[in-house]
């Protein structure tokens, strides 16, 4: 079974938080869970995701919360959001969405979204920083409380 | 019938890059008006470069575009270049290629399967498209995929890449990194091949237009970093000669601008540069090309579309055959002495030539540039191609009908208005017959 936590990003500013936690998480989970940072995949998250029975996805969101709130939100959620008129827009929720068309959705999908502050500058914000160590904590508490299974000798 | 008056606005287009609209007004059965309205503002890149050092500009005009950021890379550092007197070793150029064939794979890819496709299999988008045909969308989203990689073997990342330099690229890659990336392309090509094949079965609207073709040309390859400019009506000429003969003007509806040859709408793009190209295809390619029973050069703008299959096709064989002929090099750029000049650049983007000019001091400070995206190129083409697509598709067609087709004549240059604003909504008015 593929397991795989994706942290989506940028070089800027608060928009990188999803690869600090990626970085925070490192050598703290079981081996076998696959931890990936990309940079703005666009429709590669669809090709990221190919395959993986447990995926999950940490982004930076604005929605109008202070800054460092953390939420867990559900794939149906994101279907709200319209298509993008442009390829230059093509986001998270829409490269779930053809997953989803593609068949290609994990079974399981954890969505965590951190609110950012600043997109400016080299560093995350203190409040998006102590966001990022909540977040990596908690997950290595739900990874560490699941089962490591392992694929029966005839699978494959 | 042609007596209704027809009023189509399209306020704000989809699947283009970027934002523009497109008003429509048929009276008594004649097209009374047509424009494509840029309204995305003009971004200026051309003064934020003036006072930078010549080693901060392709980290600049990269955030032209997402999409196309090496071909802006690529031309400004032949233009710069051209100006200080620095003449890349082979093994630069021969990089440059394989990093630019990335973005074509890349950008092709998804111009192809997330913007155009729906519109030739009836869908609203790639999501709906892709519960039809998912290996299809698979299929691309593994070329684009590639393509991305391809880019961050030399760029170090995919997006906004940060690899090259004036004089070269800051890293060569590893030969195992190489050997990796060759069995991926190596594995990729019967993919490529099959979605030509599958391009080519589409049913296309029937429609032969006459366009000028304008393209770069090289003694040897298939155009892509480097090359003179020609045309189909006899040009030929130097890339330094490039102002001389396209002018470009302002119009009120676009804060794009539209640029001229002699006086006349030209064609650049992937059907261009075939067109005037074929002899310089690989083997390989022009087999495939033949195979699929549709003569080329052709003046079917639709086929677009399937230029688009052959030069992904072209991209990979190429890289396939410059990293087959890898070397690791000791350093891998030239130091740089800069030197006052005024130096040009042209090569491919994905959507046509893209043009350069910069002029440096003997610091390396920028003092002047121009640049001329294949977006504003094409503007006047498109608008032509517009005019005479929907009269030969009937004007007394439904005003959905009518706004698909007009969409779809748009998408098929795949424009990106990002790099031209300096683009749909469209609004079409029918007034009846008096």
């Amino acid at each position: 079974m593929i397991r795989r936590v994706i942290g989506i990003g940028s070089p800027f500013g608060d928009d990188a938080v999803g690869w600090r936690v990626i970085e925070l998480l490192r050598g703290r989970l079981a081996p076998g869970v696959e931890l990936l940072a990309l940079d703005r995949p666009g429709p590669g998250l669809v090709t990221a995701l190919e395959g993986v029975e447990h995926a999950v996805i940490i982004d930076a969101i604005r929605s109008g919360e202070s800054a460092g709130t953390l939420r867990r939100i559900a794939f149906e959620a994101l279907e709200r959001i319209p298509d993008s008129p442009s390829s230059h827009g093509f986001g998270v929720a829409h490269a779930l969405r053809l997953a989803a068309a593609l068949g290609s959705l994990p079974p399981r999908l954890d969505i965590h979204t951190i609110e950012l502050g600043e997109l400016a500058g080299d560093g995350l914000s203190p409040e998006v920083e102590t966001a990022a160590q909540t977040l990596a904590e908690q997950l290595a508490d739900e990874f560490r409380a699941m089962p490591t299974r392992r694929c029966p000798a005839s699978a494959g | 019938m042609t007596e209704r008056t027809v009023s189509i606005h399209v306020p704000a287009m989809t699947r283009v890059e970027g934002e523009g609209s497109l008003r429509l007004r048929i009276e008594a059965g004649r097209i009374e008006e047509l424009a494509l309205d840029i309204f995305e503002p003009p971004r200026y890149f051309e003064k934020f470069l003036e006072g930078r050092q010549y080693s901060e500009v392709l980290d600049i005009v990269a955030r032209i575009c997402g999409i196309c950021p090496i071909a802006y890379q690529m031309t400004a550092v032949q233009a710069l270049e051209n100006a200080m007197g620095i003449e890349p070793a082979p093994w630069v150029r021969a990089m440059r290629r394989v990093f630019y064939c990335g973005e074509w794979l890349q950008s092709h890819a998804l111009h192809i399967h997330l913007l155009a496709l729906p519109d030739f299999l009836g869908f609203d988008s790639v999501v709906g498209m892709a519960a039809e045909h998912p290996e299809a969308v698979r299929r691309g989203l593994r070329l684009q995929g590639l393509g991305n990689d391809l880019i961050r073997l030399l760029g170090g990342r995919s997006v906004h890449p940060v690899g090259a330099c004036v004089g070269g690229f800051y890293y060569a890659p590893t030969q195992a990194e190489v050997d990796a990336m060759l069995t991926a392309l190596r594995e990729a090509l019967p993919q490529a091949e099959s979605l030509i094949g599958w391009i080519a079965s589409l049913p296309m609207p029937e429609d032969a237009q006459d366009f000028i073709n304008v393209a770069l040309r090289h003694p040897v390859d298939y155009p892509l970093a480097e090359g003179r400019i020609v045309t189909d009506t006899g040009l030929d000429i130097e890339v330094s000669a490039y102002e001389a003969h396209f002018v470009e003007e302002h119009r009120p509806q676009s804060t794009a601008l539209f640029s001229l040859l002699d006086g006349q709408p030209y064609l650049v793009g992937p059907l261009a540069r075939l067109n005037l190209n074929l002899d310089r295809l690989p083997k390989a390619t022009r087999a495939l090309l033949d195979a699929t029973g549709i003569r080329f050069p052709s003046r079917n703008m639709f086929h677009s579309l399937l230029a688009r299959t052959v030069e992904i096709h072209v991209a990979i064989i190429e890289a396939i055959r410059l990293l087959e002929a890898y070397v690791r090099p000791d350093t891998p750029h030239v130091a740089v002495q800069p030197r006052a000049g005024v130096g040009f650049g042209a090569t491919e983007a994905p959507r046509g030539i893209l043009w350069h000019r910069f002029e440096v001091d003997d610091a390396g400070i920028v003092r002047a540039a121009r640049i001329v995206p294949p977006t504003s190129q094409n503007q006047a083409r498109i608008e032509e191609d517009l005019h005479r697509s929907l009269l030969a598709f009937g004007l007394d067609q439904t005003d959905d009908a009518l706004r698909l087709r007009a969409e779809t004549v748009i998408r098929n240059y795949d424009p990106c208005i990002s790099c031209a604003t300096h683009f749909l909504d469209m609004t079409v008015r029918r007034e009846p017959r008096m």
